[in-house]
């Protein structure tokens, strides 16, 4: 029987003595467990990996008996897109609606607001007062003994929201921290008083998780000491493997947003120089995104006949098993979702050794290849494509290699990170 | 286990609980059904009408308040004492047609076996009824539809199901209890928002006939009574009503002065009236100052 069984069973079978009205107004969760809030900007048509993963984590511990909310600041409200458990009260704070159409006029200050701090910490009162404000509201309604803040949009704000309430914050960080801390300048605000709230916000929270061992070792000493790695969740497959001999069509897998960061480009130009010698095999990519017409004209000008770009399926597991192996050619990841699924699958994962995320993921020649860049990334990814397309029995030793990598994924394990988290800023250990 | 218990409050009701209780079509119910009825402190001879009643059809169990302690109340006792897998209710002088059951039950039969027995979690089944006023010929089919975002539809009252239109999961009415036992009127409403808060959705049956009876009584309803019950479900939702834009919120606040205004009139409420009217102007007046304000 599962977690989701039993609790729905209890539910079933409660009598009469236990239903006070006391337990009627908690939604009959299990007393000693703490009131967990995690906070994301929002959910509301959002198909976003963290959205994907908070909602995993949030029914995950709902069933595990804790009391769960959900807090958003999201321009339009409604449900979210992954469906979160009944019982699991969902919150948002935005009082502003963006106008239709355009950003906000403030953004012309932003190169100011980077060359003078005065300037900065203005446009900081104006765009971030107002979050701060209405998540305070949000924690004194909802009254969660632990807040967990999912990316830099919403951490900085609850640390500052929380101070006085007595409500202990935990910082979550879904991506390089580099990155997240100021490095990537196409996502987050690189407002400097911005950053430097979401620096400071590492150290003066209760905890702060990362998704992979490496990533901590970014993190200043301060944060370091108050840092968890907790892991993204996988959903679990339990059927059989891909069968990844080698047969009448082969695909070769690639999923992923198409922007920049997963490089596709060097995708297909490595795959150019492997199409016209293997007849049989095609290579599928999956995804949608800004880089759709660039793409589609790099591959009529490459003349592949082999390479299709697909739009997204719900049903991906299916895709993965229907794979030879999966290539990543992305230049960083927060995690690699795609990899540890595709390993789940048991499909063998090609990825490069300078991109953070898949190289803690895939273990060179134990469930796939880490291809060195060297001087051109698309000849290095082409090589170990044709290694992997002539080299059946090391393709078949590779996918076997996969599934045993990733169990430290799946809900259990993660969920069981998620319990410590919480438990150790309850008690008040994190860092002892 | 019992597969339904229908849930009925009863106060003072001589007159027309008979009519509801044997409206409940016991042979629909796989299972066996159970008719939980608490009489809430009647002044009058319900509880002996109850009493015989119940030696006359076995499906009734009894509970009495020695005290009225108003429908809220009396709702949360009924259902703390509910025993049945699925629930629904009926009030006193409301009546359900033969079928209304059997689609409600067919449906989350349908529901359990495409989605499992997680999926029944967080439905309310409801169906179309009839508002029947004394003097009408004939009754008014009233065909509320099953909203996309049910938080939305209840904010904007565009939502038109009532709480005896509703069955589902035991398990699923308790998540969302208690009922408000300081709200007078609205406790429907106010019951469905936290519900739509964790995540509650409606459901409607197939069937688009009307499956049961709303009896409605032309009697005062207490504007002011109505009014206050308005503001509290303001204050206590106000976070919910603003998550959806200052813009939704206002004009949504503005239909709880109109709807408590139009009960005054009803009433023939003069003084009620004028100072809803009052707030509702300072209120507007306000609304045109602080967009003045905010958004220059």
């Amino acid at each position: 029987m599962t977690v989701t069984e039993e609790s729905a069973h209890a539910a079933d079978g409660l009598s009469d003595h236990q239903i006070g009205s006391d337990a009627m107004s908690t939604g009959r969760r299990e007393v000693d467990r703490p009131h967990v809030a995690f906070a994301v900007t929002g959910l509301h048509g959002v198909s976003g990996g963290a959205e994907r993963v908070l909602v995993d984590v949030a029914n995950g511990l709902f069933d595990r008996g804790y009391q769960v909310s959900v807090l958003t600041y999201q321009h339009r409200n409604g449900p979210s897109f992954y469906p979160l458990r009944y019982g699991i009260s969902h919150l948002d704070g935005r009082k502003r609606h963006a106008r239709r159409g355009g950003g906000s006029p403030l953004r012309q200050l932003d190169g100011a607001a980077q060359r003078r701090t005065s300037v900065g910490v203005l446009l900081w009162l104006v765009q971030y007062l107002p979050k701060v404000l209405r998540f305070r509201r949000l924690l004194k309604i909802s009254k969660p003994d632990v807040v967990i803040g999912f990316l830099p949009s919403t951490f900085p704000y609850l640390t500052l929201a929380a101070l006085g309430t007595g409500v202990k914050t935990v910082a979550s960080m879904h991506n390089v921290p580099t990155r997240d801390l100021g490095g990537d300048e196409q996502r987050w605000d690189q407002n400097p008083v911005d950053i430097w709230l979401r620096r400071r916000a590492l150290r003066s929270g209760d905890a702060n998780t990362v998704l992979l061992p490496s990533f901590a070792e970014q993190l200043e000493p301060a944060a370091r000491r108050l840092n968890y790695v907790v892991p993204n969740m996988i959903h679990p497959y339990s059927g059989t493997f891909a069968d990844v001999s080698t047969g009448d069509d082969n695909v070769v897998l690639a999923v992923g947003r198409l922007s920049p960061a997963k490089d596709h480009d060097t995708l297909l130009r490595a795959w150019a120089k492997v199409e016209q010698r293997h007849p049989s095999w095609r290579l599928k990519i999956i995804g949608d995104g800004p880089l759709r017409p660039d793409l589609e004209s790099l591959i009529a000008t490459l003349g592949l006949e082999r390479a299709t770009l697909d739009e997204p399926t719900s049903e991906i597991g299916l895709e993965y098993l229907a794979s030879k192996f999966v290539v990543m050619s992305s230049t960083y990841e927060g995690f690699g979702l795609v990899t540890a699924e595709a390993m789940a699958h048991g499909v063998p994962v090609i990825g490069f050794a300078d991109c953070e995320g898949t190289n803690e993921i895939v273990v060179d020649d134990v469930n796939g290849l880490l291809v060195e860049p060297g001087d051109s990334r698309s000849d290095s990814l082409a090589a170990a494509m044709e290694q992997m397309i002539d080299n059946e029995s090391d393709r078949v030793r590779l996918a076997s290699g996969g599934p045993a990598t990733i169990e430290a994924f799946e809900p259990g394990p993660v969920l069981d990170a998620w319990e410590r988290v919480i438990d150790d800023v309850m008690q008040g250990v994190v860092g002892r | 286990m019992t597969t339904l218990t229908v849930c009925i409050p009863a106060y003072n009701a001589e007159a027309d609980v008979e009519r509801a209780i044997r409206s409940v079509r016991v042979g629909e119910v796989p299972g066996g059904v159970e008719i939980l009825v608490c009489d809430d402190g009647s002044t009058d001879g319900t509880w002996e009408l109850l009493e015989r009643l119940a030696g006359d059809i076995p499906e009734i169990r009894l509970l009495r308040n020695d005290e009225n302690l108003g429908r809220p109340r009396t709702r949360n006792v009924l259902l703390e004492n509910a025993r049945g897998r699925f629930l629904t209710w009926l009030d006193a002088d409301d009546e359900k047609y033969s079928g209304m059951l059997s689609a409600q039950l067919a449906h989350l039969d349908d529901i359990e076996a495409n989605l499992g027995r997680d999926g029944l979690d967080g439905v309310l089944v409801f169906t179309n009824y009839h508002w029947l006023r004394a003097g009408w010929d004939e009754p008014k089919l009233i065909a509320p539809g099953a909203p996309v975002d049910p938080m939305n539809s209840l904010l904007d009252s565009s939502f038109g199901g009532y709480l005896w239109l509703m069955m589902g999961l035991r398990s699923t009415f308790l998540a969302a209890a208690p009922f408000d036992e300081d709200l007078p009127r609205l406790q429907d409403l106010g019951f469905f928002i936290r519900f739509a808060e964790l995540g509650g959705r409606f459901e409607h049956v197939e069937d688009e006939s009307a499956l049961c009876v709303y009896h409605k009584e032309d009697r005062g309803r207490g504007a002011l009574l109505v009014w206050g019950s308005w503001n509290r479900i303001w204050r206590h939702y106000r976070h919910h009503y603003v998550s959806y834009g200052m813009a939704h919120a206002r004009r949504w606040r503005r239909h709880h002065y109109r709807v408590a205004r139009r009960y005054a009139k009803q009433d023939g409420d003069k003084v009620a009236y004028a100072w809803i009217l009052a707030l509702e102007i300072q209120y507007v007046i306000w609304g045109r100052l602080r967009r003045l304000v905010f958004d220059a």
